[in-house]
């Protein structure tokens, strides 16, 4: 026996019903009909899962603006690209300014310590509040019972950033339907992650709709409508002017 | 070539070309004889063999003819059993518990002789560290060559040659004292 003979002293022949069994349960053992119809109904309620899931993420991003504007805000401030457009139908306007009918007027320290909000503290520079009609720079209209307040700035080019504000009586919905023409859109933004509609253009005095001037944010707070025009300024801008009011 | 199965494995094709059953039969005694030496116990051996294959059978369509020898593959699914057996029974084989090796050709004279040389070779196998034991099970158990033990225990050839002489012949003078 040589110095390592004796090692190989110790093996065996596995018995042979083992390896049977061994072969039997592997190479000879077919997929079971049970087992393919377990992939089979696997792969269906995978199927059927994903179904679930898009069905649940479609019926929120479709129904609900907070969802939508918050997806456009995330994605404006990662990549500065707007993916989600809530496109207008003409079917139902709301009140316009030209609709409103003159009915008192009052200071602007007045119309301070009247409103329950606090008029914006961040605008543009080199604009100043503009006289409206006569020397007053708020108009109000409708005092009684629900008054609406106009006030307007104005820079050394006339150009204009108008607020008004009203008692939240539109039922106001950032999926109402406004008269902007066909060719108009409307996209949904967040104002102090409210959500808030942002639209191009605005009436003129003939009560044409004109959707290359300037554009106009509309959002609710606390019981109060806002509807702030610019006539010259980029979204980001007159967000910024919204979250600026109390 | 490569095609989808079940699983989604995306596997090669030539993978088919083994006969696999000649293949299990082949290496099922290499396989049992390698826990055989590595745990003294046929009971424990039998079952880790067999989770062993199939193992290898869950995955066998992702073995690769080209990537490796069919051996070096079977045997690190054999080396992972084996783990996980550790973790799982933590190791603790009581001296006692070794099973007497019962050698049938002999007459009935000398097997009561050669049942205690090789139970007392059992116990010296045993009492050698870990990893003489695991290169001793490889080289006498699965009759693995030293290339083969090197490449699947991450050691040098010669490495591998120098812990098994070395080894070998402390087995030889343990024995030699005892008996």
């Amino acid at each position: 026996m040589n110095h390592e003979q004796f090692l190989h002293q110790f093996r065996e022949s596995p018995r042979q019903e083992m390896v049977e069994r061994i072969i039997e349960n592997t190479v000879l053992k077919a997929p079971s009909e049970k087992k393919q119809l377990i992939h089979f109904t696997n792969s269906w309620k995978r199927i059927a899962a994903i179904f679930v899931v898009g069905s649940i993420c479609s019926l929120i991003l479709f129904t609900s603006p907070e969802v939508r504007a918050q997806i456009d805000n995330t994605l404006r401030r990662i990549s500065g690209i707007l993916v989600l457009t809530t496109q207008i139908l003409p079917e139902e306007s709301f009140s316009t300014p030209q609709a409103i009918m003159l009915n008192n007027t009052i200071s602007i320290e007045q119309a301070q310590s009247f409103v329950p909000f606090k008029l914006p503290t961040l605008l543009p520079a080199n604009y100043e509040i503009a006289p409206y009609i006569l020397d007053w720079s708020i108009l109000v209209v409708a005092a009684e019972p629900d008054p609406v307040f106009q006030i307007r700035w104005i820079n050394d080019d006339h150009e204009v950033i108008s607020l008004i504000t009203s008692i939240d009586n539109t039922n106001y919905d950032p999926d109402i339907q406004l008269n902007l023409g066909e060719d108009n859109y409307a996209r949904e933004v967040l104002v102090n992650r409210q959500p808030a509609l942002l639209y191009n253009g605005s009436w003129e005095a003939n009560q044409e709709y004109d959707p290359s001037s300037g554009i106009r944010l509309i959002w609710t707070h606390n019981g109060i409508f806002y509807s702030l025009f610019a006539s010259d300024l980029e979204d980001v801008e007159i967000i910024s002017i919204a979250e600026s009011i109390e | 070539m490569f095609r989808i199965i079940d699983g989604g494995y995306v596997v090669q094709s030539q993978s088919s070309s083994i006969n696999w059953e000649q293949t299990f039969r082949e290496y099922i005694p290499r396989i049992y004889n390698f826990f055989l030496y590595r745990l003294c116990n046929r009971m424990v051996a039998e079952d880790l063999t067999a989770a062993t294959f199939e193992r290898a059978w869950k995955s066998h369509r992702r073995y690769r003819e080209n990537l490796g020898a069919f051996s070096t593959w079977i045997f690190t699914i054999a080396q992972r059993v084996m783990a996980d057996h550790f973790r799982r029974e933590h190791h603790e084989i009581s001296l006692d518990v070794i099973e007497l090796f019962i050698d049938t050709e002999t007459s009935v004279e000398d097997a009561s002789q050669h049942q205690q040389n090789l139970a007392h070779l059992r116990k010296l196998l045993y009492m050698l560290p870990p990893r003489d034991q695991e290169l001793i099970a490889l080289r006498y158990g699965a009759e693995l060559t030293s290339r083969q033990i090197a490449q699947l225990t991450n050691l040098s050839e010669t490495n591998v040659n120098t812990i098994l002489s070395r080894a070998i012949q402390k087995l030889r003078k343990s024995l030699e004292v005892t008996l």
